[in-house]
């Protein structure tokens, strides 16, 4: 039954229990928008995780198994020189950083870039290596420099060589302390007839292990015929078939040992932390709203107002309530997200949880309104009355 | 209204209900009969079936057996939206309590009532205001239930029976707790509605002396009728 002035009555109910609604929609408004930026919040720090390992990691790490003919020995293992300029032929190196044997700057050619190697010490540094700080220091006699990136894990430390050894020609910078400049081409001549770079040493990244960034010489102390273990990146699929027992770690999998949880879960569980208690809150309100109604609704069904139209007063204004204050949620979320630069707001996401804000508290209030005026009149009032 | 015909005729009316495992007879073969224009005033102590008969006839609930004529209408063959369209028709509650929405105004609780009839805003208004000037609140519409005494809540009651023109009032101890002065205010309300306006009063009470004011008293005890 569709009665004339039920529309004004529920305007009427709405702001005659303004505190109450106002509890509830800020309950509606607190879930809708504390979920919406938590999962943001996640999907930023899973972006910047991805963005991390993309950078370390490529789109995937490789590592040659160990004990076969040819190749390393597990992930600190050697390489023969032929597979390692083999790998070096496939991958596209983008980026070698390569290390003086004490680890402190390094020298690094990104994308063709000429950068810098500082130099700590003399060639017995493995063994002692005085401090950067030394005043004045000690002059530099035989570079190492070592290649390989130094965060990359314990299991993929870089390697060294001596440069005056390759005829790498380094020489010492004028104004800075203990930094050398080295030639590009040069360096790369030398990495190549290590078998580390090929001779488009350009694009993606290849990382040169093993060896130890605390004991910089492992890697001069290699079999004769062997450089360090490859782990390498990108041209997954090539390495595959030209070494059909690599081992192929995903950039999810790198992603997620790196931040020792699943990166696919981090927004989830962000949103959770707050839309469970949020939930929670909507249904207790509504629970509440609905008990304290309970005396009215029987009233208005002994006046003669049907159960449908009773219940559709009590929907209809609990989700005017929650449809406003999801309303005011996306706002938030959008004022934040436009003053927060790439917090990764995700449209999906926005979606799922306006759906919970709009949706779930009047679908809550129908099954308690159902509920109370599901038993008979007579014995509700005998309730009361008691 | 013809007074020869009566308003309510209820007919052996039982009606018991379940506690637990045993059934309590709460109405036992009642036969009553009530005019329109008249108020019936039912007394008995506390449990005697009083709340129920009234819920019977006010098509709150369904008899067990024996038959209700309201209105001309068999309220025992009625469905339960049936009885809802009766009620909205027909009826008007007073209770000790339970009567008034505190979230709406003392004018828009009366309004909410007409509104089941389908009136015309000026009529509904006129009618309203009508109401709250004969039981002397009409300067008081815009109030909250809240913020009136007892007594004046059960005027607003009144005032929407009145404004309802329902021709079944049925008031169950509209004077519980009041005090005397304000009893007595409260019932000449309910007098005037049956002997001014055509309807037909039923009011359960313990107190004698609003009883006394009746037309007719119909005592229970046990469910069964003793006077």
């Amino acid at each position: 039954m569709r009665l004339p002035g039920t529309t004004r009555l529920a305007w009427r109910f709405l702001t005659a229990n303004r505190w109450r609604n106002i509890t509830l929609g800020a309950t509606v408004a607190v879930a809708v928008f504390g979920a919406v930026l938590f999962e943001a919040v996640g999907r930023t720090i899973v972006d910047q995780l991805e963005d991390d390992a993309q950078r370390r990691y490529g789109t995937a790490q490789i590592t040659l198994p160990g004990g076969a003919a040819g190749t390393l020995a597990g992930e600190a293992g050697w390489i023969t020189r032929d597979d390692a300029r083999r790998i070096s032929d496939i991958l596209r190196v983008e980026s070698v950083s390569v290390y003086p044997r004490v680890q402190s700057d390094a020298v690094l050619i990104s994308e063709g870039q000429f950068t810098t190697v500082r130099v700590i010490s003399s060639a017995d540094a493995a063994d002692d290596p005085p401090s950067p700080t030394d005043d004045p220091p000690s002059p530099a006699q035989t570079l190492l420099v070592g290649y390989g990136p130094a965060t990359l894990g314990d299991d993929a430390a870089s390697g060294f060589m001596d440069l005056d050894e390759f005829g790498v020609s380094w020489v010492r910078d004028q104004d800075v302390p203990d930094l050398v400049w080295v030639s590009d081409d040069e360096l790369m001549r030398a990495l190549r007839e290590v078998g580390v770079a090929s001779e488009d040493a350009v694009g993606n990244v290849l990382l040169i292990g093993p060896g130890d960034s605390k004991n910089p010489g492992a890697g001069r102390d290699s079999p004769d015929d062997r450089a360090p273990a490859v782990v390498a990146y990108n041209s997954a699929e090539i390495l595959i078939a030209e070494f059909p027992q690599v081992v192929v770690r995903s950039r999810q999998d790198l992603a997620d040992r790196a931040a020792k949880i699943s990166a696919e879960n981090i927004p989830l569980l962000l949103s959770l932390v707050l839309i469970l208690p949020a939930i929670a809150a909507i249904v207790g309100s509504v629970l509440v709203t609905g008990e304290s109604r309970g005396d009215q609704l029987i009233l208005l069904r002994t006046m003669g107002f049907d159960t449908p139209t009773i219940r559709a007063l009590v929907v209809r204004e609990v989700f005017m309530v929650a449809t406003g204050a999801t309303f005011i949620a996306l706002v938030l979320v959008g004022i934040v997200a436009g003053a927060v630069p790439n917090l990764a707001v995700a449209a999906k996401s926005i979606v799922r949880f306006s759906v919970i804000g709009v949706f779930i508290p009047p679908g809550l209030s129908f099954l308690t309104a159902r509920r109370l005026l599901s038993g008979g009149i007579h014995e509700r009032l005998a309730e009361f009355r008691r | 209204m013809n007074s020869s015909s009566p308003f309510v005729a209820c007919t052996e009316v039982s009606k018991s209900y379940a506690d637990g495992d045993q059934a309590v007879d709460a109405i036992r073969e009642l036969s009553m009969e009530a005019h329109g224009g008249q108020v019936t005033a039912i007394v008995g102590p506390s449990g005697s079936g009083k709340t129920t008969l009234l819920h019977l006839i006010g098509g709150v609930e369904h008899v067990d057996s024996g038959s209700i004529i309201a209105a001309g209408v068999d309220l025992g063959e009625l469905s339960s939206s049936e009885q809802t369209a009766f009620r909205a028709r027909n009826v008007s509650f007073v209770f000790a309590d339970l009567n008034l929405l505190p979230v709406l105004s003392i004018y828009e609780n009366i309004s909410l009532g007409l509104a089941l009839l389908r009136l015309g805003q000026p009529e509904a208004h006129q009618r309203a205001m009508s109401a709250l000037d004969l039981v002397d609140l009409a300067d008081r519409a815009h109030r909250l239930p809240a913020t009136l005494s007892s007594g004046e809540r059960q005027r607003v009651a009144i005032a929407r029976a009145l404004a309802r023109e329902s021709a079944l009032v049925i008031a169950d101890e509209p004077t519980a707790h009041l005090d005397h002065a304000m009893a007595l205010q409260i019932t000449n309300l309910l007098r005037s509605l049956g002997a001014d306006h055509g309807s037909c009063v039923l009011m359960a009470t313990h107190d004698s002396a609003v009883a006394e004011g009746a037309d007719q008293v119909l005592r229970l005890e046990d469910g069964r009728r003793i006077d």
